[in-house]
């Protein structure tokens, strides 16, 4: 059952990762598709993932909880490696493999980016994604973020070395180009007058 | 009962070792002649394997393997780890320990293979150590039929029932399971 909404999106909110929703983040995280597209190559079984829900106390980052109109979770957003005083920090995302096609990171990123940028003073956010998953490189271009490097052979990955293209969003220049992206930050305008 | 799947195969997952699969390889320690060949001399302690259990790290993985029985609960049938993980000498040593009713079904054989794909083309291992008594036939044919190569004996290692038996050492590496895989 995750916790109360901390930024409403259209079709999905954001909320805080409680205890119960744990089996769903284990679930999704071991995934050998969803761990495809991640920086994740162990198995994490409940007691470790315990013990990485209290760590995240201890960081300056957020991790959410994507949450879709049924009050389901579906995935999971939200950035680390925060630099203050370069105003930087990485963003991250993944979805449950029964929800990938509906736009839900989409969401979920347009309302982490603004967050990130308007609430937490961050100037540039980056995020690292395979060469090999141009899903992810559309959901980040649909939120206003742009490619500004290739990192070379810079992970491996199913037995190869392979690129990673790094995007960024700067705080006075990110602007979403697509409906879903606008839609969810125009949902969480909205819900300020509920 | 085991965690979510981690490494899918045809006819097995691997799934993760949770707090309630404790104990579940019990029966595998039963049998004094199986238990000696494994190497295993003292009576199994389920407080060791809950050490065991709080242990797993980035430098051990500890999976269960689990027969696909369509949409029936996974069933863990044995245990399959990948420990002492160095990175910087890219090595590591696997282990698989599986209860008395299944074996000969292949299981082994078919795991194994998931957690060399995953030690070799996950984790960027360069190679992977066995290591087995002389008297263990089953582990060997398996260790045989993966590709892996007879490094070294430890002649009368230990004790089996009495007798001192020989410790073989196996070792494969990432260029030949490379080379097996486009064999198949």
């Amino acid at each position: 059952m995750p916790g109360p909404t901390f930024l409403r999106g259209d079709r999905i909110d954001l909320c805080p990762i409680e205890e119960a929703d744990l089996p769903f983040v284990q679930r999704t995280i071991n995934d050998p598709a969803v761990r495809a597209t991640l920086r994740s190559s162990e198995p994490k079984n409940m007691r470790q993932e315990e013990a990485w829900l209290e760590s995240l106390d201890d960081q300056e980052g957020e991790t959410l909880l994507v949450v879709d109109a049924d009050g389901d979770p579906v995935g999971t957003v939200g950035f680390g490696d925060v630099d203050g005083t370069w105003g930087t920090a990485e963003v991250g995302y993944s979805v449950a493999r029964e929800h990938w096609g509906n736009g839900y990171a989409t969401e979920a990123v347009a309302l982490v980016t603004r967050y990130g940028v308007e609430e937490r003073r961050l100037e540039k956010l980056v995020a690292t994604v395979y060469a090999h998953n141009p899903a992810s490189m559309r959901v980040l271009e649909k939120c206003g973020w742009r490619e500004e490097a290739v990192l070379e052979r810079e992970a491996f990955v199913d037995g190869r070395r392979v690129d990673c293209h790094r995007y960024a969003a700067f705080a006075d220049d990110w602007a979403p180009g697509d409906d879903r992206a606008r839609a969810a930050l125009a949902a969480d305008d909205d819900g300020a007058e509920d | 009962m085991p965690g979510p799947v981690f490494l899918r195969g045809d006819r097995v997952t691997l799934r993760t070792f949770e707090e309630a699969d404790l104990g579940f390889l019990a029966p595998a320690y039963e049998d004094p002649t199986v238990r000696q060949r494994m190497g295993s001399h003292g009576p199994y302690v389920e407080r060791h394997e809950r050490n065991w259990l709080e242990s797993l790290d980035e430098d051990t993985v500890g999976l269960v393997l689990c027969p696909q029985e369509g949409s029936a609960e996974p069933t863990g049938v044995g245990l399959l780890t990948l420990y002492d993980i160095d990175e910087r000498e890219g090595r590591a040593e696997m282990g698989a320990v599986f209860l008395p009713d299944v074996r000969g079904e292949g299981y082994a054989t078919e795991g194994c293979s998931l957690l060399l794909d995953y030690a070799f083309g996950e984790r960027r291992l360069h190679r992977v150590r066995a290591t087995t008594l002389a008297v263990n036939d089953p582990a060997r044919a398996t260790l045989t039929r993966l590709g892996f190569e007879l490094e070294g004996r430890t002649r009368e290692a230990t004790l089996v029932a009495g007798e001192r038996v020989d410790e073989l050492r196996y070792g494969l590496l990432a260029s030949e399971w490379d080379q097996s895989e486009t064999d198949d």
